[in-house]
């Protein structure tokens, strides 16, 4: 029971300003959440957290990362459609919201949902404090049951996206439904991380071969080919469990890149699963590789002069 | 410390009777000055008690009045109700030439008594003892929902304001409307 008030807004701005800078987070993202005039002003202070997290679960959660040891989440809790035919849209109104925080034990906290959708939720958490890094929008798919997102526009502000099918065996429409994300999104992150997410060659060499990426990261089950890499643009390239590619074909990529081919690239990791112990002249052959130190460590140059170490592990 | 002492106006204050600053006086004699809010009550301050305040310390600065002119010419502080002056006047008298700790748990919990005490230390820029007031402010929400905040701080929804809006421009036109009518009748 609140039984006594204080009549914030008879106050000058600038103190009002000075009342929210002495706030937690938690205070600062409930007070955004009173009235346009309140998020504008907690807005303007550009106060900085680590990085917002969005993931498309079972529900959707909102994470807010404020430092190493504090962060506060929130589920937001969507509408079960009732004939289970029509997928719950990001223009649905939550049905509560349930916050969480490392640092807010003891209090039962479920909110309303304050008059936003699903979309504006995500738009206004996103938007109110300043972000050391991008915004990650992680998509669960098998999970998550919501329609495609159409917040390209609205959202620029997202640089990195993950795609992580849940399944070890994903259905036609889970892939396709990844794919539509992708397809949608691809054009203005620039960081992608895709798990277990099958990706058919059309599609790889017209979607993510044609992207501006900075950094792709593609995990197990990704099933990428070499002709598919050779189609790419990207600044970092990390490719974890693949089978599909062989020495013989990183052996050609090299040579490709040694003649002026991916001249944004500047770190490559690929690391591949193999029951044979890897014969790493195969993959050094015709490269100039140069030895340096005793850790299988080979120095080569391309044509224009750039350098590039390369780092040979294996493990049993 | 200071002491405070019933006045009449800020033209003719009576004199204060004041307790001695300090039992151990100092090498160099302290100077004081005297502020008087809306209640006429004249409180006795010394310089370096009224260095918490910038826009206090900023007038007395270049004065350098005698005791006598200081006693003469009170500080009127029309617009701070006697009491919360006291408080404030307190405050400084309790952190003069003090290293201002983190917390402060002498202020106010009347929530009207602590909105005036806001507005008459942003007025004389006393600038820890406004982070004080802001923190108290800030804690009456502590793990509040939105709800809850509008509730306790009073504010009103988007749609309330865009009505008191329209209402405010309604009435502004309106009177207006009056003035105007009002001139062209006093033109005939």
């Amino acid at each position: 029971m609140i039984n006594q008030r204080f009549p914030i807004c008879r106050l000058p701005d600038d103190i009002c300003l000075e009342v929210i800078k002495t706030m937690d987070h938690y205070e600062m993202i409930s007070y955004s959440f009173v009235s346009k005039k309140a998020y504008a002003m907690v807005k303007s202070l550009r106060v900085s957290i680590v990085y917002n997290a969005i993931e498309m679960k079972e529900l959707t959660e909102i994470k807010v990362v404020i430092n190493h040891s504090r962060s506060i989440c929130f589920k937001l809790t969507m509408r079960l459609q009732e004939n289970d035919q029509e997928p719950t849209s990001f223009n649905d109104f939550p049905v509560s919201v349930n916050v969480s925080s490392d640092y807010l034990e003891g209090i039962d906290l479920t909110w309303s949902h304050q008059g936003l959708s699903l979309e504006q939720w995500i738009e206004h958490m996103s938007s109110i404090f300043e972000h050391d890094y991008p915004i990650f929008l992680e998509f669960y798919i098998g999970e998550t049951r919501l329609t495609k997102p159409s917040f390209r526009n609205t959202l620029p502000k997202f640089k990195y996206i993950v795609v992580i099918i849940c399944d070890h065996e994903p259905k036609d429409e889970d892939i396709l439904y990844a794919e539509n994300i992708l397809r949608d999104l691809l054009p203005v992150v620039e960081r992608a991380r895709l798990h277990r997410v099958p990706l058919r060659k059309d599609f790889f060499v017209q979607h993510i071969g044609t992207a501006n990426l900075k950094d792709l990261y593609l995990q197990s089950g990704c099933n990428v080919k070499f002709d598919d890499l050779l189609t790419l643009n990207v600044e970092s390239l990390t490719i974890e469990g693949t089978r599909s590619i062989s020495l013989r074909d990183l052996n050609r990529l090299f040579k490709l890149w040694i003649k002026g081919s991916f001249p944004k690239l500047n770190h490559l990791w690929i690391e591949m699963k193999t029951i044979i112990k890897p014969d790493w002249n195969v993959l050094l052959k015709g490269l100039k590789a140069k030895e340096v130190g005793d850790h299988k460590a080979f120095i080569i140059k391309t044509c224009r002069a750039v350098r590039a170490e390369i780092f040979l592990h294996y493990a049993d | 410390m200071s002491s405070t002492e019933q006045g009449t106006s800020s033209a003719a204050p009576a004199e204060p009777t004041t307790a001695p600053e300090s039992a151990a006086a100092p090498e160099v004699p302290e100077s004081f000055y005297y502020v008087h809010g809306k209640d006429k009550v004249v409180h006795k301050v010394s310089a370096g008690a009224l260095q918490h305040s910038a826009l206090i310390h900023g007038m007395i600065s270049n004065l350098g009045y005698t005791e006598e002119q200081a006693k003469a010419n009170p500080f009127p502080f029309e617009n701070i109700d006697g009491d919360i002056l006291q408080m404030v006047v307190d405050w400084c008298n309790q952190h003069k030439g003090k290293p201002t700790p983190p917390e402060d748990t002498n202020l106010p919990k009347q929530k009207e008594k602590l909105f005036d005490l806001v507005l008459a230390v942003n007025y004389l820029e006393i600038k820890e003892l406004l982070t004080y007031c802001c923190k108290q402010v800030a804690m009456m929400v502590k793990g509040k929902s939105p709800e809850e905040i509008r509730e306790i701080w009073m504010i009103p929804t988007d749609a309330e304001d865009e009505a008191a809006e329209k209402e405010a421009k309604k009435r502004a036109g309106k009177e207006a409307a009056g003035e105007t009518a009002a001139a062209a009748g006093d033109a005939k």
